[in-house]
């Protein structure tokens, strides 16, 4: 049993280790692409070619070596990212490019194939070579003269593969959202490798100055969440305090009524029979009260009539001085 | 600053004042503030020094977290569980954090540095470093040296506050003797408590997450030696490195401003409006229940989260006016939940400035 128990625990581990890597894989995003590259970027050979940027949406680094891209929807294991480089590695909301020149034997960021006026679409693909993690579809025709299509927000917006999640919430917020619109655009300046809008953590504050210049709406607010915090736990606790009081009620009058049952004599009509004027009340009382626990106790030191504690003079030798004094040595002449 | 760290530790040697915090801050500000010829690698800013390593602790924020994980297996939140309502006071006393914020936005600091001064309100130091590493790392050292310089005056800034709102016959309130709590409640209450505020608040999840798991270490009863190791050892190890790394950080150049001025200002004037907050709202608490559920008003400066001071300060104060009304035990009630209520305005305010 309890191996099998740790063997359920094993595949348990095993398979979260696994989920936990694909999940870090489809965080990764396509971000930006240029096909057309006549006065931009340049790469390390001196060369101005097309070129594709992945984004890492999470907050862990991830290796994308032993991915594919691609540009056709028949072949998605065009280019595999080879393994064993360092710089394959994304940091948390880090780029990376790739050269789409056609010329892998340049190095890790140069690909098979060549993205130009003819290409419509580019995939991104799992380890597996199956599953997409983003793909995305364009028109070459609007990319002309080296301009870029990415994303308005880094990592933001829906890719054209079904199940991908469009975060139409934020994509909403742009001005030039229109029906349909998910979250890529024709952008206005060509940002290789670096983010296509500015962080808008800067803004965030302005607009917490601006709009709450005194404070008083995010006193009121940031108070109202900790009451509601810390008044939820309290109604929470009175009603689990209430019901621990209820219960330990209920086990002591449980436990009151198993004692009674099991104490033969009923108390409440109990008979004592006491000899006459040699003892004093303390005495009594004193006696009674052993006897009852006696009784209850279920030993069989009283006689057995029900309901009636009788005391008999006892000839004790613990009160009988004679008895208890040692002998005198005696001595043998 | 050489002089400032003397007299922390004459503070704390001679005053009994928090000397388990001033003595390494004060020792820190000498050792931080010894001129040095740059590139020695032994400056606390210098990348790969041994300070510099041991400040990594408190740049990214995971000391504050562990010493919560041994103040929650120090705790014991049973006054809370027993009375509920008392953790109503310690919401009410988080008023000082925000009080702070507005008063210091009206000061022209910039609102993340508001947050970060007015956390100094919740008299949580690790709360108080937590936050100001992630909001305003420039001001972090005068914010904990005010925070922990406040704790220690407790004892004086609140008893005024407290006779003020007060009337003599509020300060004889004899509140109901606390109901004994049963060990499954208290091993209940860190886990449903760490459930509900971290889906409420989940920017305050390093700290709650440790305070409701170190108490849940010392109430399971099954991890004994890891409860004491919490509350032990590694509390003693980290206070002792916070301490001086946060002393050694607050240099003569960065501290001795006129913003180090506003902050301890400020810092101050949050202490007084979360007891001012606290017992007021207790007055008020009180029109809605019966005479016999009255809360003393005297525990209300205990939402102020400087445990156990601000209880030892309702007791006292309870002391002098009935000898034989003992409020300890009632004000560590909204003590804990000050604590609690700290944390999560910690959070909050992370959400919303960070």
């Amino acid at each position: 049993m309890r191996k099998k128990i740790s063997y359920i625990l094993l595949m348990c581990l095993i398979l979260c280790a696994f989920n936990a890597k694909s999940q870090n894989m489809t965080d990764m995003r396509l971000n930006e692409i240029v096909v057309e590259n006549t006065d931009g970027f340049i790469d390390d050979y001196g060369n101005r070619s097309s070129w594709i940027e992945i984004y890492n949406t999470s907050y862990g680094t991830v290796d994308v070596a032993g991915c594919f891209l691609s540009d056709d929807p028949n072949n998605l294991k065009k280019y595999r990212i080879p393994k064993g480089d360092v710089l394959t590695k994304i940091k948390p909301k880090q780029h990376l490019l790739f050269y789409t020149d056609g010329t892998p034997d340049k190095g890790t960021f140069h690909t098979s194939f060549i993205l130009d006026s003819t290409s419509t679409e580019v995939f991104l693909v799992n380890t597996n070579g199956k599953d997409i993690i983003d793909h995305i579809t364009f028109n070459p025709a609007l990319l002309s003269n080296g301009k870029s299509w990415g994303r308005r927000v880094d990592g933001i917006g829906s890719s054209n593969k079904t199940g991908v999640m469009a975060r139409s919430w934020r994509i909403s917020q742009s001005e030039n959202a229109a029906e349909g619109d998910n979250g890529w655009d024709v952008l206005t300046k060509v940002t290789p490798s670096s983010a296509n809008v500015i962080d808008d953590k800067e803004s965030k504050l302005i607009l917490l100055k601006e709009k709450d210049p005194h404070g008083g709406i995010m006193a009121i607010t940031a108070m109202s969440v900790v009451f509601f915090a810390l008044l939820v736990l309290y109604f929470l606790f009175r009603m689990v305090s209430a019901r621990q009081m209820a219960m330990e009620e209920a086990k002591k009058i449980r436990r009151e009524a198993k004692a009674a049952k099991k104490s033969k004599p009923n108390n409440a009509n109990v008979t004592v029979n006491i000899p006459q004027g040699e003892y004093t009340d303390e005495e009594i009382a004193a006696a009674i009260v052993v006897a009852i626990e006696l009784a209850q106790a279920d030993e069989q030191i009283h006689d057995v009539e029900s309901n009636i504690l009788t005391f008999k003079n006892i000839k004790s030798p613990w009160g009988n001085k004679a008895q208890i004094m040692k002998q005198d040595p005696q001595i043998n002449r | 600053m050489i002089l400032i760290g003397l007299v922390f530790i004459y503070l704390a040697v001679t005053k009994d004042w928090e000397p388990m915090l001033l003595v390494p801050i004060g020792f820190g500000i000498i050792v931080g503030n010894i001129p040095l010829f740059p590139g020695l690698q032994v400056g606390i800013y210098e990348e790969g020094s041994v300070l510099n390593i041991l400040y990594q602790g408190v740049q990214k924020g995971f000391y504050p977290p562990l010493i919560f994980l041994g103040i929650g297996a120090m705790t014991d939140f049973s006054a809370l569980i027993s009375n509920p309502k008392l953790l109503l006071i310690g919401a009410a006393a988080q008023f000082g954090i925000f009080g702070a914020y507005a008063i210091a936005l009206a000061m022209g600091f910039n609102p993340n540095e508001a947050g970060a001064i007015g956390i100094i309100g919740g008299a949580d130091g690790p709360t108080a470093i937590f936050l100001s590493s992630r909001l305003a790392p420039d001001l972090m050292g005068a914010i904990a040296v005010s925070a922990y310089s406040y704790m220690a005056l407790v004892p004086v800034i609140q008893p005024p506050i407290m006779k003020l709102l007060t009337s003599k016959k509020e300060r004889l309130i004899r509140m109901k003797k606390p109901r004994t709590v049963s060990p499954t409640e208290k091993k209940i209450f860190p886990i449903v408590g760490f459930l509900l505020t971290a889906f409420i608040v989940p920017s305050g999840l390093p700290l709650l997450g440790m305070l409701f798991f170190g108490n849940l270490l010392k109430e399971s009863g099954v991890t004994k030696r890891l409860a004491n190791t919490a509350s032990g050892p590694l509390i003693d190890i980290v206070t002792i490195l916070i301490g001086i790394t946060v002393g050694c950080s607050t240099q003569a150049d960065k501290f001795l401003q006129m913003k180090s001025v506003g902050i301890f200002i400020l810092g101050a004037i949050s202490f007084c409006i979360a007891t001012f907050a606290g017992v007021l709202f207790v007055k008020i608490f009180n029109l809605f229940l019966k005479d016999e559920n009255k809360i003393n008003p005297l525990i209300g400066n205990a939402g102020v989260s400087a445990v156990p001071d601000s209880a030892r300060v309702s007791h006292n104060i309870g002391l002098q006016y009935d000898k034989t009304n003992y409020l300890l035990m009632h004000a560590m009630g909204p003590n804990v939940a000050g604590v609690i209520g700290s944390a999560v305005a910690a959070g909050i305010l992370l959400g919303f400035l960070s």
